[in-house]
């Protein structure tokens, strides 16, 4: 196919004009500028005399830090939950607090995104509830754990712990997915280049597998419904990355296939090391 | 070091274009949140913050996306401003979405520095000079790199207008299909 110049002007012009945010929306998109106090303050950093005055100078630099993290993570939680058509404990959700208990240092974290965030949007995550779902040990020797934990409004929050790296829970709705498979992938490049997906199948699914770019699939491993996995090296490479999962019914009919859209699992891998 | 007065006017002058940053790559309620991390890490380190600060507050909202990837509800969000898989899905064309599935088609074939590429350009409005400084990279490499991504493009695009016209022939809509 010969490309001439005149198709570049007309290919750029026509990109210009697909741009979801028009430039001339961005005086629109100022209207609903927070005030610069409540963008501190959310994550309890300011001056340090104005900080010394809120806290009393009884914060610590890493405790700002975490706050911070839970303070977003509390926030994630609770816009999961105002997008959720709604939620209730179900028959089968109870099982999933049968496991083994968190101890104490966990709870603390999954109680932190209750903790500072903002009136009205903390979860209520009961934090003494939270149980291991299940765990696997990665390719470094370190163990990367799946917790959920109630909340008082019938919720779920799921916690991917792996030792201190990990920042909170992400909350929803108690019931699994009924037509898709939910996921999430937790990595950060600069940290330790270690990537897990995890996530949930509908109630009927009894295997999901993951496949890649390449063409290659793996059986992830289910445990209540849900699944950790860590990414090998060889499947952080573009054309090796995660592609979609499918799950199965006992009688191998398929139940849910979800693509994992390369331009999403791209921002995932952002300066990640294959 | 730069006062709260100097950091303010900093926010006032750059909200809306690290909102439109974000609004470009992910849903509303994850936008809010990004733009809201960004400054607060710009306060945290204002005083590296030298010259004009949009590039320099665009490559930490493009790092603060990357790093926060971790709710589906987010990933669904950006799966959707860039799928091909729904097209059909009335998700597009609503507000903050590509309207063209024909453009998100030919941006979803592309490698992700040459779609990055174009759109700091195309749509975030930057220059090759500032577009560089959000991506880590020289100028004189992000123009070659932008001048390929171009190239690649024209051409995707052409190739997502022959496919709707073979299909349309067709009497039908292509099936979806997936690069990576």
């Amino acid at each position: 196919m010969i490309m001439r110049m005149s198709d570049d002007r007309s290919a750029a012009a026509r990109l210009g004009a697909a741009n979801p945010v028009k430039p001339q929306t961005l005086a629109r998109l100022d209207e609903s500028r927070p005030q610069l106090s409540d963008v501190l303050a959310r994550a309890d950093i300011g001056e340090p005399e104005e900080r010394s005055q809120r806290r009393a100078g009884r914060v610590s630099s890493a405790r700002q830090r975490r706050n911070f993290a839970l303070v977003t993570a509390a926030l994630l939680a609770a816009l999961a939950f105002i997008a959720a058509p709604g939620w209730g404990l179900g028959f089968s959700v109870a099982d999933l607090f049968s496991g083994e208990p968190a101890p104490p240092d966990v709870q603390q974290t999954v109680h932190g995104a209750d903790v500072g965030a903002p009136p009205g949007m903390a979860p209520g995550i009961e934090a003494s509830e939270t149980s291991k779902v299940t765990a696997i040990t990665l390719a470094d020797g370190r163990t990367e754990t799946l917790w959920v934990a109630p909340t008082t409004s019938g919720g779920l929050c799921v916690y991917a712990q792996r030792g201190s790296l990990s920042g909170g829970p992400g909350c929803g709705p108690s019931k699994p997915p009924t037509d898709a498979v939910d996921w999430s992938i937790q990595g950060r490049a600069e940290y330790d280049n270690t990537f897990v997906i995890y996530g949930r199948v509908p109630d009927r699914a009894t295997r999901v597998d993951l496949s890649f770019a390449d063409g290659k699939s793996v059986p992830l491993t289910l445990t209540k419904g849900f699944f950790l996995y860590e990414i090998p090296p060889a499947h952080i490479e573009l054309e090796a990355r995660p592609f979609a999962l499918t799950a199965y019914d006992d009688d191998r009919n398929e139940v849910a296939n979800t693509t994992l859209m390369q331009a999403a699992v791209d921002a995932a891998f952002l300066d990640a090391q294959p | 070091m730069m006062d709260r007065s100097a950091f303010e006017d900093l926010y006032r002058e750059n909200f809306s274009r690290v909102l439109a940053f974000a609004l470009r790559r992910t849903a509303r309620a994850s936008a809010d949140d990004v733009v809201a991390t960004t400054f607060l890490i710009a306060w945290r380190r204002r005083n590296e913050i030298v010259g004009d600060p949009l590039p320099w507050l665009l490559g930490t909202a493009r790092r603060v996306l990357a790093n926060d990837f971790r709710t589906a509800k987010r990933l669904e969000a950006l799966t959707r401003k860039m799928s091909i898989v729904e097209e059909a899905s009335p998700q597009l064309g609503s507000e903050f979405e590509i309207g063209d599935s024909r453009i998100a088609k030919a941006l979803a074939s592309l490698h992700p520095r040459d779609r990055e590429s174009l759109i700091l350009t195309a749509w975030d409005e930057l220059s090759p000079y500032e577009a560089a400084r959000v991506v880590g990279c020289s100028s004189a490499a992000f123009r070659v790199r932008l001048h390929r991504a171009r190239r690649r493009f024209t051409h995707a695009l052409a190739e997502a207008d022959a496919d709707v016209h073979v299909c349309s022939s067709r009497g039908s809509l292509p099936a979806p299909e997936m690069k990576g």
